[in-house]
């Protein structure tokens, strides 16, 4: 059995992140995580706690926060604030940045795998009620602490890619939260747990967020748009990892070629249903619903709805999350 | 005369939102909600407390720029106004500089702070010009800041001192309209005991004494008394030691402390200097009971 949770991201609207908050206990969510469109729309911090405020049961996690536009002691006090609002049940996601965004703001790191194992190290020993200090390439703190009689335990999860991070993840991270073609997820879920065996850990310990566009084609939703969508996420692929991938990769040219001239629609032409169910999970409720069963077996403990909601997409949530729990029950 | 308290960040969420609670239901008008170096971040209990309150002004801040950009500072107010309305007001300043450097964030270049900060409020004040009764604040103390704090909606001065109010607001100069001049003093109102026995508000009023500009301190003649204290706060950080080496006299300069009838008699002098608001600084805000003091006293007035 699987979690299953929503994906939301900041630039959403705040009339659509209140209905999900007010409205994921009796839809039966049982997570809702935020992603952080740098720069873009809500607070994420204010987000989180808007939902946490609006839930009782619901985890609430950050997918993610990037520690390379926020000071450390931010994170560390923003996340303290949360774990208290929601009285335990926040999760931090923590990750570097994509790397368009590290691009557009102007930051290199030279050695980003060291930055977040000395950040998530230092985010701990602060947890943990110590003064730290430490000077790396990104975080520089002076005997700071977050000023706390005892310890509070705030699970960190990462949200990363590349291979050394996601061992980074397996040896000391709490969860993973992954995003990418199915035959990549299948290889990032074995690094992870081959990474945390390794260490002497459960392979259990690191859970396994998969976030993967998901597009329903029902209740106003259309496979036009899921076309477009995965048109997108093609020519955004790295060519090395669709190379990896069980493919047509001759149609994979073509939808790159026909993206880059005449935009997603062009693109959309030329996608089809195995395209759509490699890069997203889309279809009827019933189709998307064997979708996170199918990604539940190759080892994800958490599957998230999440954008573009389109269509009358409460609609189709409600659906979907109905359908996941008649399935539980039967 | 526009009252605020400041919310002391130090407990647990429940006493905060409960602090927040009584001020909001006694008719104070503004719930401060203060920031860094206190460890919880202050817009998200913001959001929290405009949850739980209905009539309050919500402050956020004070904020620093040099910790937060400008552009997360008014993605922070449009997101709260978005979710609760237009009940927020902001506060910037640079914030304690020992404690920034603990973060690992130093002024930088000194002749530009009070330049940088009015161009974050200018960033700020643009990004919010849909939401007109939201107004920035910007906190001053030393001559530059006070002057160029017209690039704001007001100016939060952490004096309690009617002399050093009275400088204050000629320093200023001729205001904008609309433009307000509050006192964010430490403060306890209503308490039964002395101020001098209260270790709370001597604290809290020699944090700022010591905290003041040497131009500020020639200016009203006290830095020859203060002088030994900042060297050894310098060597050894603030102790109750420290503390206790200035006398009552320059803490009562700092601190807006006693009864009921001293609070009224300080607000006349304040009303008469030009004084638009006043916030209530720590330790008010620390204790449920401040805050019911608080309140006991305005509904009084």
């Amino acid at each position: 059995m699987y979690r299953a949770s929503v994906g939301i991201t900041t630039s959403m609207s705040v009339r659509a992140t209140k209905w999900i908050g007010d409205n994921a206990e009796t839809l039966g969510v049982e997570g809702i995580w935020v992603g952080e469109d740098i720069g873009i729309g809500q607070e994420t911090s204010i987000l989180s706690a808007d939902l946490l405020s609006r839930t009782k049961n619901v985890r609430v996690g950050t997918g993610i926060i990037p520690i390379t536009v926020h000071n450390l002691s931010t994170i560390a006090r923003g996340s303290l604030t949360l774990h208290e609002v929601g009285n335990g049940r926040y999760t931090l996601g923590i990750g570097i940045g994509g790397m368009q965004d590290l691009i557009k703001h102007g930051i290199h790191l030279n050695k980003p795998v060291t930055e977040l194992r000395k950040s998530t190290q230092t985010l701990r020993k602060l947890f943990q009620t110590e003064s730290v200090t430490i000077q790396t390439e990104l975080v520089n703190l002076n005997e700071f602490n977050l000023s706390i009689d005892a310890p509070v335990s705030i699970p960190i999860f990462y949200g990363v890619r590349g291979p050394q991070m996601l061992k980074l993840a397996g040896k000391i991270a709490d969860g993973v939260i992954l995003s990418g073609p199915i035959d990549y997820i299948k290889y990032a879920i074995e690094v992870v747990d081959k990474a945390a065996a390794a260490e002497g850990r459960k392979i259990e310990d690191v859970e396994k967020v998969v976030w993967l566009p998901t597009i329903p084609t029902f209740k106003g939703g259309s496979e036009k748009l899921a076309k477009s969508v995965v048109a997108i996420v093609v020519a955004d692929t790295p060519k090395q990892v669709l190379d990896l991938l069980d493919i047509d990769q001759d149609r994979a040219i073509k939808i790159r070629q026909a993206v880059a001239e005449s935009g997603p629609k062009g693109g959309a032409e030329f996608v089809d249903q195995h395209f759509i169910d490699t890069f997203a999970i889309s279809g009827s409720c019933e189709h998307m619903v064997d979708r996170f069963e199918r990604i539940n077996e190759l080892g994800a403990t958490e599957l998230l709805l999440g954008p573009p909601f389109t269509g009358d997409w409460r609609e189709a949530m409600t659906d979907i999350f109905r359908e996941i729990h008649l399935r539980r029950n039967k | 005369m526009e009252w605020g308290i400041a919310i002391n960040l130090r407990e647990p969420v429940s006493e905060i939102v409960e602090k927040a609670v009584e001020a909001d239901q006694g008719g104070i008008d503004t719930v401060w909600v203060t920031d860094f170096p206190a460890t919880r971040l202050s817009p998200v209990l913001a959001s929290v407390i405009a949850q739980n309150t209905k009539n309050c002004r919500i402050g956020v801040g004070l904020l620093s720029p040099l910790i937060y950009s400008p552009a997360h500072i008014l993605q922070m107010m449009t997101t709260l106004i978005e979710m609760h309305g237009e009940r927020f007001d902001l506060l910037l300043g640079p914030g304690d500089r020992s404690k920034l450097h603990d973060v690992g964030i130093e002024y930088g270049e000194i002749s530009t702070i009070v330049e940088r900060m009015c161009d974050s409020v200018t960033t700020i004040r643009e990004g919010l010009g849909e939401y007109d009764t939201t107004r920035v604040f910007l906190g001053a103390q030393g001559p530059k800041m006070i002057e160029a704090s017209t690039c704001s909606n007001g100016v939060l001065l952490n004096f309690s001192d009617s002399e050093m109010l009275r400088w204050a607001i000629t320093t200023l100069g001729k205001r904008p309209q609309g433009f307000k001049i509050g006192a964010f003093p430490p403060s306890l109102i209503g308490s039964s005991k002395k101020c001098d026995e209260h270790p709370g508000i001597r604290t809290s009023a020699a944090v700022v004494a010591l905290g003041m500009s040497q131009s500020i301190l020639r200016r009203f003649g006290l830095k020859k008394e203060l002088q030994p204290a900042i060297d050894k706060m310098r060597k050894y950080g603030l102790t109750q030691d420290i503390v206790e080496m200035i006398g009552q006299e320059i803490l009562d300069r700092f601190s807006l402390c006693g009864d009921i009838e001293v609070n009224i008699n300080q607000l006349e002098s304040y009303k008469q200097l030009g004084v638009d608001m006043v916030v209530y600084g720590p330790p008010q805000g620390a204790s449920l009971r401040g805050v019911k003091q608080l309140v006991d006293a305005k509904n009084r007035l």
